[in-house]
């Protein structure tokens, strides 16, 4: 019976994060591509310079967002797998990808908001803030990304 | 003040550089938000409270970046970049630096 209950509270969470997690990652990814397509006229640069020129306008104005994302029960249990055998571990690869675009996709909805129409020297950095919460060790990821937005000359 | 993470800033020209100014902030995370993130861990998802946490570090610094500048003397800061580190589990150091300078318009010249 002890046994039972322990395979449960061991298969709960892993269930949960792999339909509840799974479903949510999805959804997320889709109203991201949704928000990209509506944003599309925007140029997004990682140049240093100013592509397309800058009109005097408007000042160019550094922006800057952040997100932090956790995993699921689920990528976790499959990343503690893959550590047992090395290699990829694609379930974490998805998480950061998630991360990066969320930050970067607020940074042109912030851009876009301020009435600019282009962004330049686009910087993603991995925010490191001071490792997980707690013994057991929550992996989360912190994203900031920064850039310079400005509006080009038409 | 403008600030801008590029080396210059179009349609003004950089008169004076007057050297790099900097400014940081250390943040602990707080047990309530702990504990929120790790019931979140099951399901997984955006931690709003770090990011909050994240907002509000990054603001700080620059603000203490720009109070630098504005005893400078100056009327703008470009080449902004951020560091972080991770001082101990649960805290976290956040770096805004730049270069302080003096810009006129260019028309004006």
């Amino acid at each position: 019976m002890d046994l039972l209950i322990n395979i449960a509270l061991f298969l709960t969470p892993i269930g949960l994060g792999l339909f509840i997690g799974g479903r949510r990652e999805k959804n997320h990814f889709q109203s991201l591509a949704l928000r990209r397509a509506a944003l599309q006229d925007i140029l997004i640069s990682d140049i240093r310079t100013f592509p397309g020129g800058s009109s005097l306008s408007a000042p160019p104005k550094m922006l800057t967002s952040q997100v932090v994302i956790a995993t699921d029960y689920f990528k976790s249990f499959l990343a503690g797998l893959s550590k047992l055998f090395g290699g990829e571990i694609r379930s974490y690869e998805s998480l950061l990808t998630r991360a990066r675009e969320e930050a970067i996709t607020r940074l042109i909805e912030e851009a876009h908001v301020e009435g600019y129409d282009a962004i330049c020297n686009l910087r993603v950095d991995t925010a490191d803030i001071g490792g997980g919460a707690g013994s057991k060790g929550v992996v989360t990821v912190g994203i900031m990304a920064t850039a310079t937005a400005y509006r080009r000359i038409q | 003040m403008i600030v801008v993470n590029t080396e210059t800033v179009p349609g003004y020209r950089i008169t004076e550089t007057l050297g790099i100014v900097q400014g940081n902030t250390v943040r602990a995370k707080h047990v309530g938000r702990d504990i929120m993130a790790s019931l979140k861990n099951v399901v997984g998802g955006e931690l709003k409270g770090y990011t909050d946490l994240l907002t509000e570090s990054r603001r700080e610094a620059l603000q203490r970046m720009l109070n630098q500048a504005q005893q400078l003397g100056s009327n703008a800061v470009v080449n902004v970049r951020f560091s972080t580190s991770a001082v101990t589990a649960g805290a976290a150091e956040l770096y805004a630096y730049g270069t302080a300078v003096k810009v006129v318009e260019e028309t004006a010249i």
